[in-house]
């Protein structure tokens, strides 16, 4: 049993770092996509690879303390990635700009909305008073006057957000190199 | 010979234990669910938020704390879901002990994709993140709110997450410079709605 959870976490960082390195060298334009078939191809090779593993290898000892506590732990492991994703779920619904602009469009019923009236229902200069709000909530941002800085723990976050976003090619001017590269 | 079959036997016994966990599981997060929104929706127009962390923080802890008391019912429903051989024989009807396995496997890799995928929306998309990172970036490293939000680009915002959700097939071009929405994007625009009525959550985005 050890050796499932041991195979997906494996698994798991082949796929991160192909991912990675995928989004570094061919930085593709559609990157979601990207992502989800390198996901698809090491989740479908992963559960190939246990399809074929021989049942010895699943063995990890009757009655032994890790085989109690690992089947124990994936048991509630899975309770609690339950509650992860349907709390996540929530997060998207409520604070995802794409999402509320989504639901504008359903509410619409048949007609549809312009890009101006998806504006006048849904105003991104609020969006951006609000989050600024919650940044000082979170002590992520110090107020100074009219001006707003970091604080020590939101400098060293965003330090490591830019290295990665260089690195995969996230930032809005690596978008446009690569564009350019692709001839666009 | 007798230490394989003894394996084979563990194996068979692990197995049907890991189909009713994860029966139990699922069994006891949708209660989980549905306790949270019923609560939700009959308290909901009491309360008031200063922010919209709050009012997320205050969903996060009210659902950790239903998914912390219902979590003996996951060990006590696993073994109602095991304990009677009808279970393991209707598991067994369409899916072999490897099959479960595999299933199992798969659910754990996909989750850690999950956990995964959340940190780069922050990464790629979160406003907040981005404030951040311009606020570095700056020569003084400070930033007014009119300075952030010129660096920040609305009017582009705007126009990227359009062509995302176009990108995606969840809307599609209609006449006169109209978005309408596909059959997938209205299925999730429609769930969405319903969470955002159901817990009271207000309009959001």
């Amino acid at each position: 049993m050890l050796t499932v959870f041991i195979l997906s976490v494996i698994f798991f960082s082949m796929f991160l770092a192909a991912h990675m390195l995928i989004f570094h060298f061919f930085n593709p334009s559609r990157k979601f996509r990207s992502i989800l078939i390198t996901a698809l191809v090491f989740g479908a090779g992963y559960a190939g690879f246990l399809a074929v593993l021989p049942e010895e290898a699943l063995f990890y000892g009757e009655g032994s303390l890790g085989g109690v506590i690992f089947e124990r732990g994936a048991e509630i492991y899975l309770y609690f990635f339950l509650w992860y994703f349907y709390f996540h779920s929530l997060v998207v619904v409520d604070r995802s700009i794409s999402v509320r602009m989504l639901v504008e469009i359903f509410k619409s019923r048949g007609s549809g909305l312009s890009l101006e009236e998806i504006k006048g229902k849904y105003s991104l200069e609020e969006k951006f008073s609000d989050e600024l709000r919650d940044m000082l909530f979170l002590d992520r941002f110090r107020e100074q006057g009219e001006l707003y800085s970091n604080t020590r723990k939101a400098s060293a976050q965003a330090r490591i957000f830019r290295f990665l976003k260089g690195y995969m090619n996230l930032s809005r001017d690596a978008e446009n190199n690569g564009r350019d590269r692709a001839g666009k | 010979m007798a230490g394989i079959e003894r394996v084979n036997n563990y194996t068979d016994r692990m197995v049907e234990g890991m189909a009713g966990s994860i029966a139990a599981v699922v069994m006891v997060f949708l209660a989980a669910m549905i306790i949270h929104c019923v609560y939700s929706f009959i308290i909901g127009n009491r309360l008031a938020f200063a922010s919209g962390v709050r009012k997320l923080a205050y969903h996060g802890a009210l659902s950790l704390k239903i998914w912390a008391i219902l979590l003996p019912a996951v060990i006590f429903s696993e073994s109602w879901f095991t304990g009677s051989g009808e279970f393991n024989s209707f598991v067994g009807t369409f899916m072999s002990e490897r099959a479960v396995l595999v299933f199992y496997g798969t659910v754990l890799f996909f989750s850690f994709f999950f956990v995964y995928l959340t940190f780069y929306y922050i990464l790629d998309r979160s406003v907040s993140s981005r404030m951040m990172m311009e606020i570095e970036r700056s020569p003084e490293r400070k930033l007014s709110l009119e300075e952030l939000k010129a660096f920040y680009g609305a009017e582009e915002k705007y126009t990227q997450n359009l062509e995302g959700m176009l990108d995606g097939g969840f809307i599609k071009n209609g006449p006169s410079g109209r978005f309408l929405c596909t059959p997938k994007g209205a299925f999730v625009a429609g769930i969405s709605h319903f969470f955002k009525n159901v817990l009271r959550l207000g309009p959001g985005g």
